[in-house]
């Protein structure tokens, strides 16, 4: 990485510092810092709302509903019993995270707009208690006279003083958005929102990673709420309606969504608008001209201001987009030979009797057939014949009807394609599926991801053994690109590679997460026959490491020339199964499948 | 026969990278032509800078006499020359004849399309059978068949099909290519641009050879399949008949993992 790139983040960091230590400097009096306290409280909230909407592709639309959470824990923790401020703030978050838990949990496995109108739904539950419980909440007048804030007995109650902590905390969640957007969690994130198929392929838990930056935006949200209420002193339903919600989703998107300061980019842009807005008495115009604005800059910057201030900085720092690589010999010797495991010739993975049905059509019907450990066996037979059926039965991605399927002698047929993954089956697909908002090595390091163990707290917190474990992700991932033969890509983007770097890039993906076997889809689909003989050396170097694999091939050259065991499918059903002399010669796959032409 | 497409000195690329640098090359009306090369040679961005979607720098297209280089896609396609996209791009979820329906989008003419769908539906009967099936549950060699039908149907001059033989087994891409003379036979004219070089130098007049963005070689497709130069780079090398690069390929299994 140039050392330009890396002076990145610790330049954003400080210039925001400098911005916000020097604002009430320049602008003195209780109006502008409280107009800076706001905007820092709402920062604070909408860090966990860009990794949800923005890293994660979960859009909800009522997360206003955790700052009522944390601003009624709040008002009511410390104007009806007293409670410490700061103590009361930790009981919201907490609240709000187990509130976000316990709904994230059920839905985020459904995929489309659910959480969306959940947590709308939620918003509206919220508003309506706090109007109707009057004894708890005060209803519509609210809970008034929420003291200052301060953090067991110790007072923060200068105005001065309580803007400069709550853009502390806000920082603080800006870190904790850093942190976890450079490690593995928030690769995974990006891989979710580019490819769910390809993200379970090297065993990332879609659905763990999504709960997890729902429950973590909750208890950002929840901050935000307390840290206003306090500055507020008071707390009614109409505080954080589901205007704010729509503010906190319009600061989200014209600060960016794909970078962590977006979120707090917006914040202070929207803020500092509303005010304006105000001081020219011109409130009614409020939404048209925010609306108007969120436009414009989504037209003239599409990352929104973070990602404009991002490729400014680029373009100023001479940091150029490299194009195509170049190609270099790969190294056989990059990657270790596979350790442990079964010995050769002891059955890897046995498919038996495995039936599935769309309709009345019979895709794979009662196929059975055994893998060796340590050998090349390929999967053929004619379009429509049901080998990619059968190769997405093995891989978890659709479920059978009947039958097994035992990977080192467990049944693996009932498993999410992550967890199947998990046990060291990695994967190639047909029609790349590649993460294209990652860099090469990312995606590769991306391949890691079962092999490591760091969890969101570690994460959240950079705990030493997180930046140890980084160090050996990106190790193995460029020894994994060397064996392929793409050194030299690292830093480029997949989209600017040729196709065949691209599917060489899918290969390094799945060797990173060094798998004891490995499917491929149609490897050389797409490939000449030069880049073919290539490709057929790699697969090679690959077993030679001690590693299985199981391809499904139409390219009968590279079929006959590799395969230990060949299996032939037609119409659903197994109907050879074989070594390649033995298939080449067999009458009824030269009828449905290679045709005369082929055996001449 | 007169040239029906003909591009003259094309230069284009994406934003500030350059791709095709001076690429001169004819189709005649009534001809197969063939463009091969490596992955990334140029040979898709050749195909959308004529389809309109990537803009000229430098050279001039012409189709049927008029010049193409800055006219939109739909007046393209309205001209009768059609791309048949790398990976067919089918609607997925419609049903065959609805994407058939689709591609005679740009005719006004009722009675026409219905002929033209019977028409289709001769050429390839699979597609009849499967009518009313959404494309999405076809294999892949049906899926190939209806994207060219798809193409058909509006009554194109000529076709531009971008790696048709992509992912189907051997049975299917010599069904697909005896579609392609077929095409011919009936007065088409087709460019074809394909990895599996073999086969569509095996059906086509002519060919041309990208590397690098430039045309590096044309001629009769008969003489390309004999170019020493050609057979190295795109057919496996010299005798690289199908039983040659199998052999190659066992023999390094041989050394790597020894047996």
């Amino acid at each position: 990485m140039s050392t330009v790139a890396s002076w990145k983040r610790p330049l954003a960091f400080a210039a925001a510092l400098v911005a916000v230590a020097v604002y009430p400097l320049i602008s003195p009096g209780s109006y502008p810092i409280g107009v800076g306290t706001v905007a820092g409280a709402m920062a604070a909230g909408t860090v966990g709302f860009v990794l949800l909407l923005g890293y994660a592709h979960q859009l909800a639309f009522g997360q206003a509903g955790f700052l009522m959470i944390g601003g009624y824990t709040s008002a009511i923790l410390c104007v009806t019993y007293g409670w410490d401020p700061f103590l009361a703030l930790v009981v919201g978050i907490l609240l709000s995270m187990a509130l976000a838990y316990v709904i994230a949990r059920p839905i985020l496995k459904l995929r489309g707009f659910v959480l969306a109108m959940v947590s709308l739904a939620i918003q509206l539950v919220l508003i309506v208690l706090a109007l109707e419980a009057v004894s708890i909440t005060g209803g519509a007048l609210g809970t008034q006279g929420v003291p200052k804030f301060s953090i067991f007995g110790l007072p923060l109650g200068g105005d001065l003083v309580f803007y400069y902590f709550v853009w502390v905390v806000a920082f603080i969640c800006v870190g904790i958005g850093l942190n976890i957007d450079r490690s593995r969690i928030g690769r995974a994130l990006k891989a979710i929102a580019a490819s769910e198929t390809a993200a379970g392929s090297v065993g990332i838990d879609i659905v763990k990673h999504k709960v997890q930056m729902f429950v973590i935006s909750a208890g950002m949200a929840s901050v935000a709420g307390s840290l206003g209420v306090h500055y507020l002193r008071a707390m009614d339903p109409n505080v954080y309606g589901f205007a704010y919600s729509l503010n906190l989703l319009t600061a989200v998107i014209i600060g960016g969504l794909t970078s962590v300061w977006g979120g707090a980019l917006g914040a202070t842009a929207i803020t500092a608008i509303r005010e304006l807005l105000r001081s020219l008495s011109l409130p009614l115009w409020e939404a048209v001209i925010m609306g108007t604005l969120t436009v414009v800059v989504l037209l003239a910057f599409p990352g929104g201001l973070a990602g404009a201030i991002g490729a400014l900085y680029d373009r100023l720092a001479g940091r150029e987009r490299k194009g195509r690589s170049i190609a270099v010999e790969p190294d056989p010797s990059a990657l270790p030979p596979l350790e442990g495991g079964p010995s050769p010739g002891e059955i890897m993975l046995e498919v038996e009797g495995v039936e599935r049905a769309f309709g009345n059509l019979r895709a794979v019907n009662k196929v059975s057939f055994k893998v060796a450990t340590g050998s090349i066996t390929a999967l053929i037979g004619p379009n429509g014949a049901g080998k990619t059926t059968l190769f997405n039965l093995i891989g978890g991605y659709q479920p059978l009807d009947d039958g097994t399927v035992r990977f080192l002698g467990e049944p693996i047929e009932k498993l999410l394609p992550s967890e199947i993954a998990e046990r060291g089956i990695g994967r190639t697909f047909q029609n790349l599926h590649l993460f294209p908002n990652m860099t090469v090595l990312e995606n590769v390091m991306c391949g890691r991801h079962r092999l490591n163990s760091a969890g969101i707290l570690a994460i959240s917190a950079r705990l030493p053994r997180v930046a140890v474990e980084e160090e050996e992700s990106r190790r193995a991932a460029r020894a994994a690109l060397a064996f392929v033969g793409l050194q030299g890509a690292e830093e480029t983007y997949p989209t600017a590679l040729s196709f065949g770097h691209q599917r060489l890039v899918e290969v390094a993906r799945a060797m990173a997460s060094s798998p004891t076997l490995l499917l491929m889809d149609e490897p050389a689909s797409g490939l000449n026959d030069t880049e073919t003989e290539r490709l057929a050396e790699l697969i090679l170097r690959i077993a030679a490491l001690g590693v299985t694999v199981l391809l499904v091939e139409h390219d009968m050259r590279l079929v006959m020339g590799l395969a230990d065991q060949i299996v032939v499918m037609h119409h659903g059903e197994k109907i050879a199964d074989d070594s390649a002399d033995v298939v080449r010669a067999h009458p009824a796959v030269i009828a449905a499948y290679l045709g005369q032409e082929a055996v001449a | 026969m007169s040239a029906l497409l003909e591009l003259e000195n094309v230069s284009s690329g994406y934003g500030r990278t350059p791709v095709l640098h001076d690429v001169t090359l004819e189709v005649a009306r009534g001809e197969i032509v063939a463009l091969i090369g490596a992955n990334g040679a140029g040979k898709s961005t050749l195909l959308n800078t004529v389809m309109g979607m990537v803009a000229l720098s430098g050279g001039d297209i012409r189709f049927d006499g008029r010049s193409i280089a800055r006219a939109p896609t739909p007046v393209i396609v309205r001209g009768g020359l059609v791309q048949v996209p790398e990976r067919r791009q089918l609607f997925g979820a419609m049903t065959v004849e609805e994407n058939l329906r689709l591609g005679a989008y740009v005719r006004t003419d009722r009675a026409g399309v219905a002929a033209s769908l019977e028409e289709q539906f001769a050429q390839f009967p699979i597609l009849r059978e499967r009518r009313r099936q959404a494309s999405q549950t076809l294999s892949g060699g049906e899926q190939q068949m209806l994207a060219i039908a798809r193409a058909m149907m509006s009554q194109p001059k000529m076709l531009l099909l971008d790696e048709p033989s992509l992912g189907l087994a051997p049975l299917m891409v010599a069904r697909i290519m005896e579609q392609i003379v077929a095409l011919r036979a009936a007065g088409g004219t087709v460019l074809i641009v394909e990895q599996n070089a073999r086969a569509a130098l095996d059906v086509a007049d002519r060919g041309y050879v990208l590397e690098n963005g430039r045309v590096t070689v044309s001629g009769k497709a008969s003489s390309l399949l004999t170019d020493p130069a050609v057979q190295d780079a795109y057919l496996g090398g010299q005798g690289g008949s199908i039983r040659a690069i199998e052999e190659r390929i066992r023999a390094k299994r041989k050394a790597i993992l020894g047996r």
